[in-house]
């Protein structure tokens, strides 16, 4: 199983660009609902990067990840996108989620010390 | 006894790669992907696969349409699909469902489990099932 966890712990580092630019795509999102300026393709990129993060986050060891990506895809998944009112949350959110990916135990397992 | 094979179908690069590594390494699987729903189904026609894991949400054809265009194909039609979805209402796993999918698998799976819910859709799909009322 350690050669499994160490793969999955490089694929974990190999797509950690990818999980950025996804992150960045939702920041850029939530400072348009906080300007009450979000158009409908920011919004709908950034619903479906949430909706990637849920699917990746916990296959790499971090479920809560993906919990804050799906209450951020659905805060995004309606025409018009939500309130104003809703962007502090929002960010709250988007920190949070940034946090679990940048945390130095972010990632799959790490494989068992041999010997 | 030769493993058997499995096509994965999912347009994310992270997510084919995490099932594959789960699938071979910790199922025993032999495993070939395709990253949309098109070349799933050449691949499918092609390979043969004794499995498809599909996912749903695909920018070219999504799981759905995917899983009908393998249906209507006399040489795919037999290949037992399961869905992979990150969608969590009870609405979409229930319209999933009526498809006739061997089984139905969530976003984000678990790579040290996965061979075995596959394993166990694939065995409850393929049990006769009970008949009742006659």
């Amino acid at each position: 199983m350690n050669e499994v966890r160490a793969a999955l712990q490089a694929l974990f580092e190999k797509h950690g660009d990818e999980f950025d630019r996804r992150i960045q795509t939702l920041e850029e999102a939530v400072s348009a609902v906080r300007a009450g300026a979000l158009d409908d393709e920011l919004r709908g990129e950034a619903n479906r990067d949430a909706h990637k993060l849920v699917g990746s986050l916990g296959m790499f060891g971090l479920p809560r990840g993906s919990e804050l990506a799906r209450e951020l895809e659905q805060a995004l998944a309606s025409p018009g996108g939500p309130p104003a009112s809703e962007a502090p949350r929002l960010a709250e959110l988007v920190v949070a989620l940034r946090q679990e990916i940048e945390a130095p135990s972010a990632g799959p397992p790490r494989p068992a010390p041999q010997g | 006894m030769s493993a058997k094979h499995i096509l994965l179908v999912d347009d994310e690069d992270d997510i084919r790669e995490v099932a594959g590594i789960s699938l071979e390494a910790v199922g025993g699987w032999l495993v070939s992907g395709a990253s949309g729903g098109r070349e799933g189904i050449a691949k499918a026609q092609e390979e043969r696969p004794d499995a498809i894991l599909l996912d749903v949400m695909m920018p070219d054809i999504d799981g759905p349409t995917t899983f009908a265009l393998l249906q209507e194909d006399a040489t795919t039609r037999d290949i037992p699909v399961i869905l992979l979805t990150a969608k969590a209402q009870t609405a979409d796993r229930e319209r999933f469902a009526q498809l006739g999918v061997a089984g139905i698998l969530t976003k984000p799976f678990d790579p040290m489990t996965l061979p075995e819910q596959v394993a166990a859709s694939l065995a409850a799909a393929a049990s006769p099932r009970t008949a009742t009322g006659s």
